[in-house]
C-alpha cells in the first residue's frame, strides 16, 4: 500500500518544508488525491514516489508565500518557524546558527521553480529524472534550473571555491 | 567543494521528523477508502471527479443528494418519520412532461413550510447503490450485489462523516462539486430561481454544454447537500431547457420505487437518469445505462460494455436535518 510506503518520508518532506501544520493537510490531499487518481495511474511503474512528490508539489506550491516568509523570519530572527512548531525537543527551539539562517536567505531568493527543484533533490532525495517525472518537466529543464539555483545560492552564501564541475552549461 | 551549497541546503531542518502530520491523512484514507467501495457501485469513473473534490471525501463517496425540501413526502423504505412537514398545499401531479414536471415541482417548492438549517447542523442521507465485481467507479459487470451508506455532511459544507463497521468517520471538505463554487447553505440560496438566469451562472462555472450543465446539476443533487426548495425546483428547470435532455415518464430506482427522468446522452453511448420523486418532486437517485456496446482503453485495463448494461444504480433511501453528525433524523 503506497500509505505505508511513503507516507513517513512524504511527511518529513513537507513539514520540512511548511511546518507540520500545513503539513498534515497537504499530506492528507496528497494522499487522497492519489487514491482517487489510482484508476489512471499505471501501477507498473516501478515506483511510485516521483507521483506523490508531484501531486504534493502541486498542492506545496500554492504555499509558496507561507514557506518564503518562514525562511525570512528564520533568515532575520534566527527562529525557525518550522522547527519550533514541529520540535518535541527543546534543542530544536535554540536559536538557528549563521549558516542556517544564510541557508535561509538563500532559498528564500529563489525562484519558486528553482526551490522545488533543489528541495525535491536535496531534502526528498529524488534523481533528476525522477524530478522531471513528479514535476512534469523535461530532464533538461531540471539540470538547467538546477544548475541556475547552485549558482545563486554559493553566490549568496558567500562562495566555497570557485564553481567546479557543474552539471551542464549555462 | 563543489557540492558545499547543497549539502548545506540538505542539512537545514535535519531535525525535523514526521509524525502527527499523518495522523489525519490516515483518518482520511481510512473513510475515503471504506466509503469508496460504496461509490464505486453509484457512478463511473468519470462521475467521481464530477463530484467534491474534497479532503475526506467522504462525499465524493457518498453521492446522496438530499433535497431537503422534497424529503418531506420522501417515500420508499425506511422513511420514518420525514424532517420538514409536508405543504399542506396541493401538488399535481405525476408529471407528463419536462414542462409539467418543471411547473409542478416550482409550485410544489412556493408551496413548502419556510426551511432555514442552521450552517453547523447536519444533512443525513442513507443510500442504497448496485455493486458488482472488480468496481473502480462504475459498475463493471453485472451487478452483483447492494450496500447502504450513512453520510452526514454539515449545512456549511465544510465537514462530512460517514458510517462504516459501525464507526463514525468525520473529515474536512475543502471544495464544491464541480461547477459550484460553493455548497453553503447561503450561498445556494443567494441563488436565482429562474432557470434562465441559474443556467447562466452555471455554464459560466461549469462550461455551457448541454453535458457540462447536466454534469453540474447532477453533482449538487448527488452531493448530500441542503438544498433551498426555489433552487432544487429551478435544477429541474435548468435541465428541462438543455435542448439534448429527454423527460422519462417512468424509470425504477435501485430500491423499486417507480419514478419520472430527465436523461441525457453522454460520451454517445451511457444515458445518465436523474431520478425524481413523481408526487414530491424529490430528487431520489440516479441510474446510468449503457445505450450501445463501448469499448474503452485506459491505463489500467480495457472496459467492455455490453449494450444495455447498467453501468451505476443507486437511491436515496432517507435523508432529513439532524443536529449533530451521526443522529438520525
Amino acid at each position: 500500500m503506497l500509505f505505508r510506503r511513503y507516507a513517513a518520508g512524504l511527511g518529513r518532506y513537507v513539514t520540512r518544508r511548511l511546518g507540520p501544520d500545513l503539513a498534515q493537510d497537504i499530506v492528507a490531499e496528497t494522499f487522497l488525491a492519489a487514491f482517487r487518481q489510482r484508476g489512471g495511474y499505471d501501477t507498473s511503474r516501478q515506483c511510485a514516489r516521483p507521483w506523490l512528490y508531484g501531486i504534493a508539489a502541486n498542492l506545496i506550491r500554492r504555499h509558496y508565500r507561507d514557506e518564503e516568509r518562514m525562511l525570512r523570519a528564520l533568515e532575520r530572527t534566527g527562529i525557525d518557524p518550522v522547527a519550533e512548531s514541529a520540535a518535541d525537543h527543546v534543542e530544536a527551539r535554540l536559536a538557528a546558527d549563521a549558516t542556517s539562517r544564510a541557508v535561509a536567505a538563500a532559498l528564500a531568493s529563489l525562484s519558486p521553480g528553482q526551490l522545488e527543484v533543489v528541495l525535491l533533490v536535496t531534502w526528498a532525495e529524488l534523481t533528476y529524472d525522477q524530478v522531471a517525472e513528479a514535476l512534469g518537466i523535461p530532464e533538461g529543464t531540471v539540470r538547467s534550473r538546477m544548475n541556475r539555483a547552485r549558482l545563486q545560492l554559493r553566490a549568496a552564501l558567500g562562495g566555497f571555491g570557485p564553481a567546479t564541475a557543474f552539471d551542464g552549461q549555462e | 567543494m563543489d557540492t558545499d551549497e547543497l549539502t548545506q541546503v540538505a542539512r537545514l531542518r535535519a531535525e525535523v521528523r514526521s509524525g502527527s502530520e499523518l495522523a489525519k491523512a490516515q483518518r482520511l484514507l481510512a473513510a475515503e477508502i471504506a466509503a469508496a467501495s460504496g461509490a464505486a457501485a453509484r457512478g463511473r469513473g468519470k462521475g467521481r471527479g464530477r463530484r467534491l473534490a474534497v479532503v475526506g471525501t467522504v462525499a465524493a463517496a457518498v453521492a446522496a443528494a438530499v433535497i431537503v425540501a422534497g424529503l418531506r413526502t420522501h417515500p420508499g423504505p425506511g422513511v420514518a418519520r420525514p424532517t420538514v412537514r409536508p405543504p399542506t398545499a396541493h401538488v399535481p401531479g405525476p408529471a407528463a412532461s419536462e414542462a409539467e414536471l418543471v411547473a409542478y415541482a416550482t409550485k410544489a417548492a412556493a408551496a413548502a413550510p419556510p426551511f432555514r438549517p442552521g450552517p453547523h447542523e447536519w444533512v443525513y442521507s442513507k443510500v442504497l447503490a448496485a455493486t458488482s465485481a472488480n468496481e473502480g467507479g462504475s459498475l463493471q459487470g453485472p451487478i452483483t450485489g447492494r450496500r447502504v451508506t450513512q453520510t452526514w455532511t454539515r449545512v456549511d459544507g465544510r465537514e462530512q462523516a460517514v458510517l462504516q463497521h459501525g464507526r463514525l468517520y468525520l473529515s474536512g471538505l475543502i471544495g464544491s462539486p464541480e461547477g459550484w463554487k460553493s455548497v453553503s447553505y447561503s450561498y445556494l440560496k443567494s441563488l436565482p430561481a429562474d432557470p434562465a438566469r441559474l443556467r447562466a451562472i452555471i455554464a459560466a462555472e461549469a462550461g455551457p454544454a448541454d453535458a457540462n450543465i447536466f454534469n453540474a446539476v447532477q453533482a449538487l443533487l448527488e452531493n448530500a447537500v441542503a438544498l433551498p426548495p426555489r433552487l432544487n425546483a429551478a435544477l429541474y428547470g435548468v435541465l428541462a431547457s438543455l435542448s439534448q435532455v429527454r423527460f422519462e415518464p417512468s424509470v425504477t430506482d435501485l430500491a423499486g420505487r417507480t419514478g419520472v427522468g430527465l436523461a441525457i446522452v453522454e460520451e454517445g453511448y451511457i444515458r445518465q437518469i436523474i431520478i425524481i420523486n413523481p408526487a414530491s418532486y424529490a430528487f431520489m437517485g440516479e441510474k446510468s445505462v449503457a445505450i450501445r456496446a463501448h469499448v474503452s482503453v485506459a491505463l489500467d485495463g480495457t472496459l467492455h460494455v455490453k449494450k444495455g448494461q447498467v453501468l451505476g444504480w443507486w437511491a436515496l433511501l432517507r435523508s432529513g436535518i439532524v443536529r449533530h453528525a451521526g443522529q438520525l433524523p
